[in-house]
């Protein structure tokens, strides 16, 4: 008899967990995206968390392939003379310092970093392919390419979701559009992308992407004060 | 073109058939004029040059003659416009000839142009090489011990139109020994730095170029030697440019050897930023700000720079003729923070033994970055060594301002120091100063405590051990008491043992009444004497008798002789077995009728009972009492032989009877031959004449009681009989049953009336068998 009312109170126990367990993972539910019901509402301070860390650990990913790319095939130390970079994106005004990203208006600095992150689309995926294809990277460098092409289209998405909350919350004004096509963004003459070297590219993207990390630092603290602003 | 095509075989021909004829000799195929290339410097002029070729000697002018042709002029073919004077064999197209994007075709023709001998066809930027650049020469930037770095410098072609095109130049520069040029390309502008030069020979410098976009470069200019020695002085050069938080930065240059620069202000840096496209034209600008605290450094305020933009910067002499040194970067690239400031450290834990010790360390980030707002985001890389080594040991990079350090030795100096880098960044920043941690092992104690309490814990074992070895006979039996032996009552245990299955099984295997002492639990049962007060009261009238048959109960050492049966489960050895088994079997009685009073009998066995008393004897008168055994024969017969007549007395019947019986119970017990039952092991009676014969004696039989003439036959071999016989007062006189006859299958002896006169006594030796039990050899001597 012992042995009996023993295994009914840990079945109600068990039981009981696994309700509890239940409720409080209510809180783990999906992100709403398009007004879904029953899922988490990711205040606007969490996202911006969310895309700076993820900006943040795209610009390491370039760094590394950068050096990579760096060791093995630029030996020469003879860096003064050389021509120097003209990137894809050099047309795109962007702020060259901390005071002028801080004077600049919001929605500005908004557009800016989505025009820099849609810019990136195609020639990272350029990119990866005529990696993959060469044998001489190894798989780490493909998988490296390949992370950063994929995480260049997440940061988009954060940020326009960023924007778009910002656009909904009465920060910013709607002025900053949904900004899908590239063509629209970078005029014609400017250099095409194609033609820069790998290395090149790398270190545009390099450039860029700590534009990217930096922007959204200086345009969190400008929207949800913190402390450190 | 046909003939040139029907020559061709010809030509072969006789250059191979030539080969064959003049092996030794080499002789030279027949070359056609040829042109060697058609080339524009500017794409506004070009000109074409040929090769007359060995076929003839075309070596007039006028020999060979250039015809043009081009898209628009789609028919006509025209001269050369301009035969160069200069150098034979060529053409030069001046502007009026000269349209750019257009198709030409040119063709080498004899003077009477019915022999073509060549033919290009080209577009005009196809053949585009500018011309080599000019001027070309070298000051000296830096010398060190093996090596120093110098700086190029040339002018673009003249021919070359810089608005028309943008050049691109290449330097090649060799060491004098070896073949191989090593080149540097492509630049953009007129300067070149050469680091690292060996100092081991001189070296040989050229430079080409071409436009920008095109695909072939001009011509080399004349070659610059540079010597491995005997350089002039070292000139002033930039040392570098450097930014501690991403948003100020300064540059510093070294002043060199040179003499006439050592006043200050006599060097000039300008800087200019990279022009972008849709932004207003930059131009250079002079250094903002010249340090006042430090020499010979430029500092860049906010205002002033500009991340992420390609930065030149240039050192001049005074008055800006002598460009000494350029360096180009990017602010990013540049970046070096400040050390952390406020290392501390505190301690974790000390080990067990007092050897070893951990720490945690924590620092803040320096306060010129901007690590609140996340402008810069750092990594810090902790480095510690022993006082006494050389060698630092770096840990893993942190993000944290926290980190822990195990496994630092006790009773020594440590060093900590910390730098740190940006995240994504290539350069580290300088040290910050060191933190020096000394931790005194404490004084044993821990050590000592766990010494002492092994050693406690070993003498504790040692006593533990003496003790137990010293006792070890009491412990053993405390704890592994010996286990008894195997035992049935009544049952060797010899006969246990292996292979003797045969004789327990018929010990055990008999007839259930002649067991009873087997199962009988009570053992004392079989020597209680039920009726006591009657035997008493018996007593009284027997005395005699029943004190010879309480001294033959109580006396035990005839009785039990036989048997030696010390695991017999009686207190006392002493006690009286039980020889005289009651015998339910068909005996022949004795006396007739003694038959009925035999099953009254049953219970007490060995005394002679108080019906010895009740009932009246018939004492059939005196004979001879046979009380003792005198043979057993090998036919299984008993003989028995009469006693000494002078011991028996004269009593009362009764008494006498009683005596009687009482002799022959104890003759009998004493003798034991009675019950053969030998299977019954332990309560069979044995024959054990040989033994007893000794113990017949006259002496042993000293009861004062007689029999009354009672032939002493078997009646009296059980006390059933004795009783039997007894009962039945009157009695005629029984034949006397001296011999036993049989042992039937109950293993009951049969006697036999006496035929013979009783034999002398002749006894043979019996083996006493072990335990006193009848073995099987002696049954085989009884049984028929």
């Amino acid at each position: 008899m012992p042995g009996t009312i023993r295994s009914v109170s840990l079945v109600w126990v068990v039981l009981l967990v696994c309700l509890s367990s239940r409720r409080t993972s209510v809180g783990a539910a999906p992100i709403c995206t398009n007004g879904q019901v029953g899922c988490h509402v990711l205040s606007l301070d969490n996202l911006f968390d969310r895309v700076i860390q993820h900006s943040a650990r795209m610009h390491g990913i370039s760094s590394d392939l950068h050096s990579e790319f760096e060791q093995y095939f630029l030996p020469s130390k003879n860096q003064i003379g050389r021509v120097g970079r003209i990137c894809h994106t050099s047309t795109i005004i962007t702020p060259n310092g901390k005071e002028n990203a801080q004077r600049m208006a919001r929605e500005q600095l908004t557009e800016v970093i989505l025009k820099l992150l849609i810019a990136w689309r195609d020639p990272l995926w350029h990119f990866h392919q005529s990696i993959s294809h060469h044998h001489d990277f190894n798989n780490f460098s493909s998988n490296k390419a390949l992370e950063m092409n994929a995480m260049v289209h997440e940061l988009r998405q954060g940020v326009e979701k960023v924007a778009e909350k910002m656009q909904v919350l009465g920060i910013i004004s709607n002025s900053v559009t949904s900004l899908a096509s590239p063509d629209v963004l970078l005029p014609s003459d400017s250099a095409d992308w194609r033609l820069m070297k790998d290395y090149d590219l790398l270190y545009c993207f390099r450039r860029d992407s700590n534009k990217v990390q930096n922007f959204l630092k200086i345009l969190k603290c400008r929207i949800v004060p913190d402390h450190g602003c | 073109m046909a003939v040139a095509l029907t020559m061709l075989p010809f030509l072969l021909h006789i250059f191979t058939a030539s080969a064959q004829e003049y092996a030794s000799e080499r002789v030279l195929p027949r070359i056609n004029p040829h042109f060697t290339g058609c080339v524009s410097a500017n794409l506004e002029t070009f000109l074409c040059r040929w090769n007359v070729g060995t076929s003839k000697n075309f070596s007039e002018p006028g020999d060979l003659r250039l015809f043009y042709k081009n898209k628009e002029q789609a028919k006509e073919w025209r001269e050369c416009p301009h035969y160069s004077t200069d150098t034979p064999n060529e053409c030069f197209f001046n502007q009026s000839h000269t349209s750019a994007r257009l198709d030409y075709r040119v063709q080498l023709r004899s003077r009477d142009q019915d022999i073509m001998y060549d033919e290009n066809r080209f577009e005009l930027q196809d053949i585009a090489r500018p011309d080599p650049p000019v001027g070309l020469n070298w000051t000296l930037r830096i010398v060190t011990d093996n090596n120093y770095d110098i700086i190029l410098s040339w002018k673009p072609p003249p021919s070359a139109d810089m608005g028309w095109t943008t050049l691109q130049y290449e330097v090649q520069y060799r060491n004098a020994t070896s073949d191989q040029w090593k080149a540097d390309g492509l630049l953009e502008s007129t300067h070149h730095s050469i680091l690292g030069f060996q100092t081991n020979g001189s070296h040989e410098i050229r430079v080409r170029c071409k436009r920008l976009a095109g695909e072939q470069f001009g011509e080399f200019s004349q070659s610059v030697f540079v010597p491995s020695e005997g350089f002039p002085q070292e000139n002033p050069h930039l040392t570098g440019c450097v930014s501690n938080n991403m948003e100020t930065f300064r540059c510093s240059w070294s002043v060199g050897t040179s003499r006439s620069v050592s006043e200050p202000r006599n060097l000039r840096l300008f800087y200019i930023t990279k022009q972008l496209p849709h932004t207003p034209p930059v131009e250079w600008r002079e250094c903002p700000h010249y340090s006042t605290d430090r020499p010979n450094q430029c500092f860049f305020n906010q205002s002033h720079t500009s991340v992420w933009l390609d930065y030149r910067v240039q050192l001049h002499s005074r008055d800006q003729d002598i460009m000494y040194d350029e360096i180009r970067f990017e602010l990013q690239d540049i970046v070096e923070p400040d050390p952390p400031i406020g290392l501390n450290w505190t301690l974790l834990n000390v080990s067990v033994t007092g050897t070893s010790f951990d720490i945690m360390l924590s620092w803040n980030p320096p306060q010129s970055a901007d690590v609140k707002m996340g402008w810069m985001t750092l990594q810090y890389e902790v480095g510690y060594r022993n006082a006494i080594s050389d060698q630092w040991e770096m840990v893993d990079l942190v993000k944290t301002t926290r980190r822990s350090i195990f496994g630092l030795q006790t009773n020594a100096n440590h060093e900590i120091r910390v730098r740190c880098k940006m995240l994504a960044g290539k350069l580290f920043g300088e040290f910050s100063e060191s933190v020096i941690v000394h931790v005194p092992s404490k004084a044993v104690s821990g050590f000592t405590m766990l010494a002492l309490f092994i050693f406690g814990a070993l003498c504790l074992v040692t006593i533990l051990m003496l003790v137990i070895i010293s006792q070890q006979e009491k412990l053993m039996v405390i704890l592994l008491p010996p286990v008894p032996g195997p035992k049935i009552r009544g049952v060797d245990p010899e006969l246990l043992k292996k292979g003797k299955l045969r004789e327990l099984r018929s010990i055990l295997g008999g007839y259930p009444d002649l067991r009873s002492e087997l199962y009988n639990k009570d053992p004392w049962v079989e020597f209680i004497d039920l009726d006591i007060e009657e035997q008493s009261d018996r007593l009284t009238d027997l005395d005699t008798d029943c004190l010879m048959e309480r001294s033959l109960t109580s006396n035990c050492s005839p009785l039990s002789i036989g048997f030696r049966d010390d695991d017999s489960g009686r207190a006392s050895c002493c006690d009286p077995d039980l020889p005289c088994e009651p015998e339910p079997s068909p005996f022949i009685p004795l006396i007739p009728n003694l038959t009925e009073s035999r099953d009254s009998e049953q219970t007490s066995s060995h005394v002679p009972n108080p019906n010895v008393g009740e009932h009246c004897f018939a004492a059939p008168g005196r004979e001879a009492l046979y009380t003792q055994v005198s043979e057993v024969r090998s036919s299984g017969k008993v003989l028995l032989s009469p006693e000494d007549q002078t011991e028996v007395g004269q009593s009362t019947s009764k008494d006498g009877e009683k005596g009687i019986l009482l002799e022959k119970k104890k003759e009998n017990t004493e003798l034991q031959f009675l019950v053969v039952n030998p299977d019954h092991g332990g309560y069979t009676s044995e024959l054990n004449a040989g033994k007893r014969s000794p113990r017949v004696s006259s002496g042993d039989m000293g009861e004062p009681c007689q029999i009354a003439g009672y032939s002493s036959s078997t009646p009296s071999l059980s006390p059933y009989h004795k009783s039997d016989t007894t009962t039945a007062c009157p009695l005629p006189p029984a034949p006397v049953y001296t011999v036993v006859g049989c042992v039937n299958r109950q293993y009951s002896l049969l006697l036999t009336p006496n035929s013979t006169p009783p034999p002398q006594l002749i006894i043979p030796k019996i083996v006493p068998t072990p335990g006193g039990y009848l073995t099987p050899e002696l049954l085989g001597s009884v049984t028929p």
